[in-house]
């Protein structure tokens, strides 16, 4: 998902699920973050490198591939743009390697979503902007592990969106992927971008989507495609579902975390919210273009009157770095970054609790208090903190 | 990292350094650790030809097209049986495979220093470092023919990369699990 969805379609979920306007841009501010918060950006506001929730491409390109490094990639990755469904997934076939990387193949619905959810609820609005970055991410990004798999995330020749649906029979045209990052996408033609073919299991091209381009990242497509992982099965991708589906459930979960609703159950979607503007959202969702920014805007300047701010860091970066260091985790930067070593301690520890190291491994403060990456300490802190108050 | 995952990383990383040192102080036998270097990269494609065996066996014959893991590591190890069974090879073909590693490498990480640059963040150690990396690169240019190239090269790389893996096995890696 682009901008268009983490930012203004997010934004309109928070004002139908009860929030107010300001309150709505400070959650999807928080969610288009997660896409920004990289160690580069993290070094130039000096924060915690632990809190990083995603990796430039030259960062990519240039992170260490031995163990550490792996660990480092899959733990962004999975826990902010690919949260695995299932952690105990039956895989009949396949060293525990495979099965392991099987595990981490992202979906909507699984258990860690509930979890994610769970987390963020009375930690501000900065980690509940954070869990609908997630929530919406395993709508787009199905069918992909957040790790580098080459046996897992590999694409091949078999790659058909569909044109046209009529009584039954479809018309497809088959997509093209090109290797240039520069080279901008063409949709009227099928043109897109994709990553290059490397059959290193841990190359970082086939981290993620990389090899299927930024398809599950447009709302308006439908395709067709042999994933590596299906057992010579293809699949189908509709998006305009997928994001419909996940709009309703950002709504629902929303108001779950505003205390509207008592608890948060999985494949549970607000259907009333968007009644009186599913056609307006079903049309945003279904045009053909790679982003919607500017349709989702005047959807959620129509809900609340006002003006949606465009998504802008300066002041939350001034705010940050002017803070003295006791005060920084009380700005918007910091309770940012403590949500997401919080979503990456949960989702590291659930991996390693399902028997795989893929993600790293996580320690027991109690047993362990001088152990652990240092940046995690300053949560531990805070939570002492908050359960003195 | 677990402990164990440490203490192999640190020996290994010794032994590396203890294998450049060793082969650097063969100074006066320049063709002698050249031919150790030729024997080296020789075992270092026999082993890859034997991981992508290995991993067809145990991951990727599970998945679509996955036979091609199958062609490569025995392509691999073919190449590899070969290369130690060479009598002569001119340094020529190391020296160009190492200019061009080090024009790579170096050229990311200017390129990432460049990145960090626009957004503001710490840039001048690792642009120092692709620079760094592409005057080595030049400097293989230019001494296409020389054993000795490969073997200050090959060393130097080994130590660096030696020291790196030293010094990311000291960090703490474990996560704090929040209950």
């Amino acid at each position: 998902m682009n901008s268009d969805f983490h930012y203004y379609a997010t934004f309109c979920a928070a004002v139908l699920a009860g929030y107010s306007h300001e309150e709505a841009e400070e959650i999807c501010t928080s969610s288009q973050l997660v896409d920004h918060c990289t160690v580069t950006f993290l070094n130039k506001v000096k924060g915690p490198r632990s809190a990083a929730t995603t990796q430039l491409q030259s960062e990519m390109v240039d992170a260490r591939m031995d163990l550490t490094g792996r660990q480092d990639i899959t733990r962004i990755w999975s826990s902010f743009h690919f949260l695995p469904r299932d952690l105990n997934a039956e895989v009949k076939h396949g060293s525990w390697l495979y099965k392991a990387k099987y595990r981490l193949i992202c979906g909507p619905n699984g258990a860690l979503l509930k979890d994610t959810v769970e987390l963020a609820k009375g930690h501000g609005l900065e980690a509940i902007g954070l869990a609908m970055h997630i929530l919406a991410d395993t709508w787009a990004h199905t069918y992909f592990a957040g790790t580098p798999s080459f046996v897992i995330n590999n694409t091949d020749e078999i790659f058909y969106e569909i044109m046209k649906e009529e009584d039954g029979k479809r018309e497809y045209r088959k997509v093209v992927f090109g290797h240039n990052p520069a080279a901008k996408e063409n949709p009227e033609k099928g043109r897109y971008t994709g990553s290059l073919y490397q059959s290193e299991e841990n190359n970082i091209m086939n981290l993620g989507h990389g090899r299927a381009g930024h398809l599950p990242d447009y709302s308006f497509i439908r395709y067709v495609y042999m994933p590596a992982w299906n057992n010579y099965e293809t699949i189908l991708k509709d998006n305009p579902s997928d994001y419909l589906h996940a709009f309703k459930q950002m709504i629902y979960a929303l108001k779950y975390l505003l205390g509207r609703i008592e608890t948060f159950e999985t494949d549970t979607y607000d259907e009333l919210a968007i009644t009186p503007y599913e056609a307006w959202i079903r049309e945003i969702i279904g045009t053909r273009r790679v982003d919607s920014s500017e349709d989702w805007k005047a959807f959620g300047e129509s809900l609340t009157g006002k003006a949606i701010r465009p998504f802008r860091l300066t002041s939350y970066e001034k705010e940050y770095e002017k803070a003295e260091k006791e005060k920084k985790d009380d700005t918007y930067l910091g309770r940012f970054f403590l949500a997401a070593l919080a979503q990456k301690s949960l989702v590291t520890q659930r991996i390693v609790e399902s028997g795989s190291l893929l993600a790293g491994y996580s320690i027991d403060p109690s047993k362990h208090p001088f152990g652990g990456i240092g940046d995690y300490k300053r949560l531990l802190t805070r939570i002492g903190e908050d359960s003195k108050l | 990292m677990t402990t164990g995952q440490r203490i192999t990383t640190i020996l290994t990383s010794i032994l590396m350094i203890l294998a450049a040192l060793f082969l650097l102080f063969l100074w006066d036998q320049t063709q002698l650790s050249f031919y150790l270097i030729v024997f080296i990269y020789g075992i270092i494609l026999l082993i890859s030809g034997i991981k992508c065996l290995i991993f067809f066996f145990t991951m990727s014959r599970n998945m679509v097209g996955g036979k091609t893991m199958l062609y490569k590591g025995i392509l691999l190890v073919d190449i590899a049986v070969y290369i130690l069974n060479l009598d002569d090879l001119p340094p020529l073909y190391l020296v160009l495979y190492l200019a061009g590693m080090l024009a790579f490498s170096g050229v990311v990480d200017c390129m990432n220093a460049w990145e960090s640059k626009k957004v503001h963040g710490r840039w001048m150690l690792k642009m120092a470092r692709g620079i760094g990396s592409i005057l080595a690169g030049v400097f293989c240019v230019f001494r296409m023919n020389s054993m000795e190239t490969v073997v200050i090269i090959f060393c130097g790389g080994l130590i660096y990369n030696a020291v790196i893996r030293i010094i990311n096995a000291l960090q703490p890696h474990a996560v704090i699990a929040i209950q």
